[in-house]
């Protein structure tokens, strides 16, 4: 008869089937190296779930409540803006070219804002300024 | 718990701590568990939106699953020794005592190194089986593969810790 193995952490879990069970409890009554091996998969069990369940800091919440819903939200500042550098590629092509010299492909600054998700503002743009931009990032965010 | 008008408050105040502990015991580090923690409520306070009634622990334990491999690769970090504030906690180790009763208080950095040497889909079983509490289906669900599997990463982890511990 074969051993019970992988069968007997679920046993003592109470996750066997009621037939998986009975042959489980039936083989344990005569074969010695189960009987061990379920002794040993306990004592494991025991050992994990002594470890102490400690309380998760406050100020995790806090963080959770003044992110914002849309946007994907870095923890860490300063790491996120070295890793940011690294993964984006962001290339200010043309800026502030007049609109008497239309360039051969017109990308408004509000399409750009919103490709970027950023604030869609022209502010302190000179009249008719066109930025061209080209962005890459490895997730499709450039911020 | 009932699924409808469901907050992320919610979830903090009920799985709150499991997902911290979950995260502390995977990671071995009390301040990447807080990070970890953190990145998954904001993962559900954003999920929620779009989040269909069902099954809510398969739900949340995917997100919290996906949550600690994308640090991983992100940060590529291995997993750190504990620090030795759970000798206090423990201090029933002193006291002699039989032998079946010495494996089951034995120092909890003993057992959070030897959880950090398991194989990650062990230590990921054995932490959702027996610290945050998940049935097998529970975790097969979260993990994504069949109950035997977790049968298997259940059993192989226990016996690995006990190989360890002994
Ligand atoms: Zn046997």
């Amino acid at each position: 008869m074969s051993h019970s193995g992988e069968l007997l952490s679920a046993y003592l879990d109470g996750e066997l089937t009621k037939a998986e069970e009975l042959n489980v409890v039936g083989h344990l009554e005569t074969c010695t190296r189960c009987q061990t091996e379920l002794g040993d998969s306990h004592e494991a069990r025991a050992m994990v779930r002594a470890l102490p369940i400690l309380d998760m800091p406050t100020w995790v919440t806090s963080g959770v409540a003044s992110s914002p819903v849309e946007l994907p939200v870095r923890r860490r500042p300063l790491a996120w803006a070295a890793a940011a550098a690294a993964a984006a590629f962001v290339l200010v092509v043309g800026f502030a070219t007049f609109v008497a010299t239309p360039p051969a492909i017109e990308i408004t600054f509000t399409e750009i804002s919103n490709t970027l998700r950023l604030p869609a503002s022209q502010d302190g743009l000179p009249p008719g300024a066109r930025a061209v931009v080209i962005a890459r990032s490895s997730d499709g965010i450039a911020e | 718990m009932s699924d409808v008008g469901l907050t992320w408050e919610d979830v903090a105040r009920t799985h709150g701590r499991k997902i911290y502990n979950f995260a502390y015991r995977l990671t071995g580090n009390p301040d990447d568990a807080a990070d970890l923690a953190q990145d998954v409520l904001i993962r559900v306070k954003r999920g929620l939106a779009t989040y269909q009634p069902g099954s809510f622990d398969g739900w949340l334990w995917r997100i919290t699953r996906n949550a600690f491999l994308d640090d991983i690769r992100r940060k590529k970090r291995r997993p750190t020794v504990p620090l030795p504030d759970e000798v206090d906690r423990m201090a029933l180790a002193s006291v002699p005592a039989p032998d079946h009763v010495l494996a089951q208080v034995r120092l909890g950095p003993d057992v959070q190194n030897a959880l950090l040497k398991l194989p990650h889909d062990f230590r990921e079983a054995v932490v959702m089986c027996d610290i945050v509490g998940l049935s097998y289906a529970e975790i097969a669900g979260a993990v994504g593969v069949p109950v035997g599997t977790i049968r298997s990463r259940i059993h192989r982890g226990r016996g690995q810790l006990r190989e360890m511990l002994s």
